[in-house]
C-alpha cells in the first residue's frame, strides 16, 4: 500500500517578499556592485579628509609631527581598500 | 614522534609557551586593583593594543578556516577582512572609541545604563556572559581537535585520538587561564603582541613557500584558472546574488559591513576593552586607526594560502584541510615548528580575550552593580581573578560536553549553531547604540523595547526556517546557515521600535545624553 504523499509545502508573505528581494539584487549588475562598494569607501575618506584637527591629533603635542596625524593613515588604509576593490 | 614534527619544532613550541606564562606573571604580580586587573591601569600605548585588536580577531579556527573557505569559494572570503573591518574601525576611531575613553567607562552594558537604563545593561551583559561562556567551550574544543590534525596523537596506546584532544582541551585552558589570571588585560593584550608577530611570521611563511613553489602569483593564477567553470569567481571579491557562495555581495554589503562589523568593532566588549585601557584618548583611537592598516595584510595571510593549496591540491576532500595540507606538503622541520606556534598563538590571543572580557562583565555588571556595590580593589581584583578560574573550569568541561555531542552526532554545525545566537542580539545591541550615540531623543522605553523586539524578531525567522517543515511552509532564506540575514532584520526591526516607541513615549532626561558632551582631557 502506498504511503500518502506529504502536502506540499505553503508559501507566506514573506516567502514573496525575500523572492523580490533576491530577484532585485540578481538583476544588478556587477560592475555597479564594485562602484558602490568604491563609493561607500569614497564617502569615507571624504568625511575622514574633512575631519577637524582636534579630533585626528593628540592635545598635548602642538609639536607632534605629520606621523602623528590619525586622518593621514585612516586616508592611506582606506585609499589601498578602494585599490584593492577596484582590482578585484 | 608520532606526529612527524621534530625535537626543533617541539622545543619552538615549548619556548613559546613558557615565554606567554612567564609574561603573564611578571606583569600581573603587582596589580593591586580591578582597574589595573581590567582596563590594565589605563596604561596601554597604541601600537600593542592595535596588534592585540588584530590579533584577537584572528582565531586558530580562522587560520584554518579563513584558507578552507578561500579554497572552495575564492577570494570572497577576504570581505570579512576588507570591507567587513577597515571602514567600521576607522569609524569607531573617530567617533565611538573617543566617547567611550572619555567616559571611563568599564563595559559595554555600562555605557547603556548611564545612556537609557539599568535594565538594559542588565540584558545585554546577561547575552554576552552567556554567549562568551559558551563560545570559551566551543573555541577550545574546535582548537584542541585542530591541534590533534595539525600535530597528531601526542599518546601512543589505548584511545590515543581520544586522549590527545582531552590534552589539548587542558593544555590550552590552563596556558591561557595562567597568564589571563595573573595578568589580566595588559598580559592578554602584550602576549597578543607577541602573537601577533608569530602568526603573521608564521603566515607569511607559508605564503611565500607557498608562491615560490608556484611559480609567483602568475602561476598560481594560471593553475586556478585551468580548473575551468569550479573557479570562474575565486578570484572575484564581488561575487553575483545568485551564486551558490555564502558571500554573494548582498550579503556582504548589508550583512557583513552595515550590521555585523560595526556591531563587532563598536559593541563587542572583547574588542572595545582594550581602547578602554589606553593610556589617553589619542592612544585609543590611534590603536584602531592602526589595527585598519594592519587588517589590510591579512587576507594575504590567511585566505591566500587557500588559493595556493587549490592551485597544487585540487582535490581535497574538504577546504578545512587545504593549510595543514600546505604546512605538511611544503614545510621543513623547525619550520613545522614556527607554524604551529603561529596557529597556537592565534587560537590563545582569541581565547584569552574572550576569557578577559567574560571576567570584567561577570564581575562589573553582575557583581559590582547588583551584589556588592561598595567593593574594595582588593576585593574587586580577588572576585576578577576568581571569575577567570571559574570560567576557565567552565570552558574546559563546556568543552568536553560539545566533545560528546560531537562524538554522538548531534553537534553538526555547532559553530553555526553559536553564529546564530551571537546574531540574535547583536543587530539589536548595534541599534541601541547607534541611537544611544547619535540621536538624543532616543530614550530607555524605546532602547529595551527595541533591543528586545530585534531579539524577537532574529529567534522569530530563525525558528520558522529550522523548523519550517513542522510549520508545513518552505525554508524562508536559501542559504543553509542565514545567521547574515538575521542579523539584519533583527537591526531594522530594533531601530524601528527605538524611533517609534522613542517618539511615543518622553524624552531621555537630560543627563542622560550630557556625559556625551564631556570635554577632551
Amino acid at each position: 500500500m502506498d504511503t500518502p504523499a506529504a502536502p506540499p509545502l505553503a508559501r507566506t508573505p514573506l516567502h514573496d517578499f525575500g523572492d523580490a528581494l533576491r530577484e532585485a539584487f540578481t538583476a544588478v549588475p556587477v560592475t555597479t556592485v564594485r562602484w558602490l562598494f568604491i563609493a561607500l569607501l569614497l564617502g569615507l575618506l571624504i568625511w575622514v579628509v574633512t575631519l577637524p584637527r582636534d579630533r585626528v591629533r593628540p592635545p598635548a603635542e602642538a609639536g607632534a609631527g605629520w606621523s602623528s596625524n590619525l586622518k593621514l593613515w585612516a586616508a592611506v588604509a582606506l585609499v589601498i581598500q578602494i585599490g584593492i576593490y577596484l582590482i578585484f | 614522534m608520532p606526529s612527524g614534527l621534530a625535537p626543533i619544532d617541539y622545543a619552538i613550541l615549548a619556548a613559546y609557551l613558557v615565554a606567554t606564562i612567564g609574561i603573564g606573571i611578571a606583569i600581573g604580580w603587582k596589580f593591586e586593583s580591578g582597574r589595573d586587573f581590567f582596563l590594565a591601569g589605563r596604561s596601554l600605548p597604541w601600537w600593542a593594543i592595535g596588534m592585540s585588536l588584530v590579533a584577537s580577531d584572528i582565531g586558530g579556527t580562522d587560520i584554518i578556516g579563513a584558507g578552507g573557505a578561500a579554497y572552495t569559494f575564492g577570494i570572497a572570503v577576504a570581505n570579512f577582512e576588507w570591507i567587513g573591518c577597515v571602514p567600521a574601525m576607522i569609524v569607531a576611531a573617530f567617533v565611538f572609541v573617543p566617547v567611550f575613553w572619555r567616559t571611563g567607562i568599564y563595559t559595554i552594558p555600562e555605557f547603556m545604563e548611564r545612556r537609557y537604563h539599568a535594565s538594559m545593561r542588565t540584558a545585554l551583559a546577561l547575552c554576552w556572559i552567556v554567549f562568551m561562556a559558551c563560545n570559551l567551550g566551543i573555541m577550545l574544543y574546535a582548537s584542541g581537535k585542530m591541534l590533534n590534525v595539525l600535530i597528531g596523537p601526542v599518546f601512543d596506546t589505548g584511545d590515543a585520538t581520544g586522549r590527545t584532544l582531552a590534552f589539548w582541551i587542558v593544555l590550552t585552558a590552563v596556558v591561557v587561564g595562567f597568564y589571563t589570571f595573573f595578568g589580566g588585560l595588559k598580559a592578554v593584550v602584550y602576549t597578543d603582541v607577541i602573537q601577533c608577530v608569530i602568526m603573521i611570521a608564521g603566515c607569511l611563511l607559508i605564503l611565500g613557500i607557498g608562491l615560490r613553489d608556484l611559480g609567483g602569483w602568475d602561476g598560481m593564477m594560471t593553475r586556478l584558472d585551468a580548473l575551468g567553470e569550479r573557479t570562474a569567481h575565486h578570484g572575484d571579491l564581488i561575487v553575483p546574488a545568485d551564486q551558490p557562495s555564502p558571500f554573494v555581495w548582498p550579503a556582504v554589503l548589508f550583512g557583513l559591513a552595515m550590521v555585523l562589523s560595526p556591531a563587532y568593532w563598536i559593541g563587542n566588549q572583547a574588542i572595545i576593552q582594550r581602547s578602554l585601557g589606553a593610556k589617553n584618548q589619542f592612544h585609543a583611537q590611534a590603536a584602531y586607526v592602526w589595527g585598519a592598516v594592519l587588517k589590510i595584510l591579512i587576507p594575504l595571510l590567511i585566505a591566500v594560502p587557500g588559493l595556493i593549496a587549490l592551485a597544487k591540491f585540487p582535490d581535497l576532500e574538504s577546504g578545512d584541510h587545504a593549510v595543514p595540507t600546505l604546512v605538511s606538503a611544503l614545510l621543513p622541520p623547525g619550520l613545522r615548528g614556527l607554524f604551529l606556534a603561529a596557529f597556537i598563538a592565534a587560537l590563545m590571543s582569541s581565547v584569552d580575550s574572550y576569557l578577559n572580557s567574560a571576567a570584567t562583565l561577570v564581575t562589573n555588571d553582575l557583581y559590582l552593580r547588583h551584589i556588592a556595590p561598595g567593593a574594595g580593589d582588593h576585593r574587586v581584583l580577588a572576585v576578577g581573578r576568581a571569575v577567570t578560574i571559574g570560567l576557565m573550569l567552565w570552558a574546559i568541561g563546556f568543552a568536553f560536553v560539545v566533545k560528546a555531542m560531537d562524538e554522538s552526532g548531534g553537534a553538526s554545525g555547532i559553530y553555526a549553531i553559536f553564529q546564530t545566537l551571537m546574531a540574535f542580539f547583536q543587530g539589536p545591541a548595534l541599534a541601541t547604540l547607534l541611537c544611544g550615540f547619535l540621536w538624543r531623543r532616543a530614550n530607555a522605553a524605546g532602547a529595551l523595547t527595541g533591543f528586545m523586539g530585534g531579539m524577537a524578531v532574529s529567534i522569530g525567522l530563525f525558528v520558522l526556517h529550522r523548523w519550517h517543515a513542522s510549520f508545513g511552509i518552505e525554508p524562508l532564506f536559501q542559504v543553509p546557515e542565514p545567521f547574515l540575514y538575521f542579523s539584519v532584520w533583527a537591526f531594522l526591526t530594533a531601530l524601528a521600535l527605538i524611533i517609534v516607541v522613542s517618539l511615543a513615549t518622553r524624552p531621555a532626561a537630560p543627563e542622560k545624553t550630557a556625559f556625551l558632551d564631556a570635554p577632551r582631557p
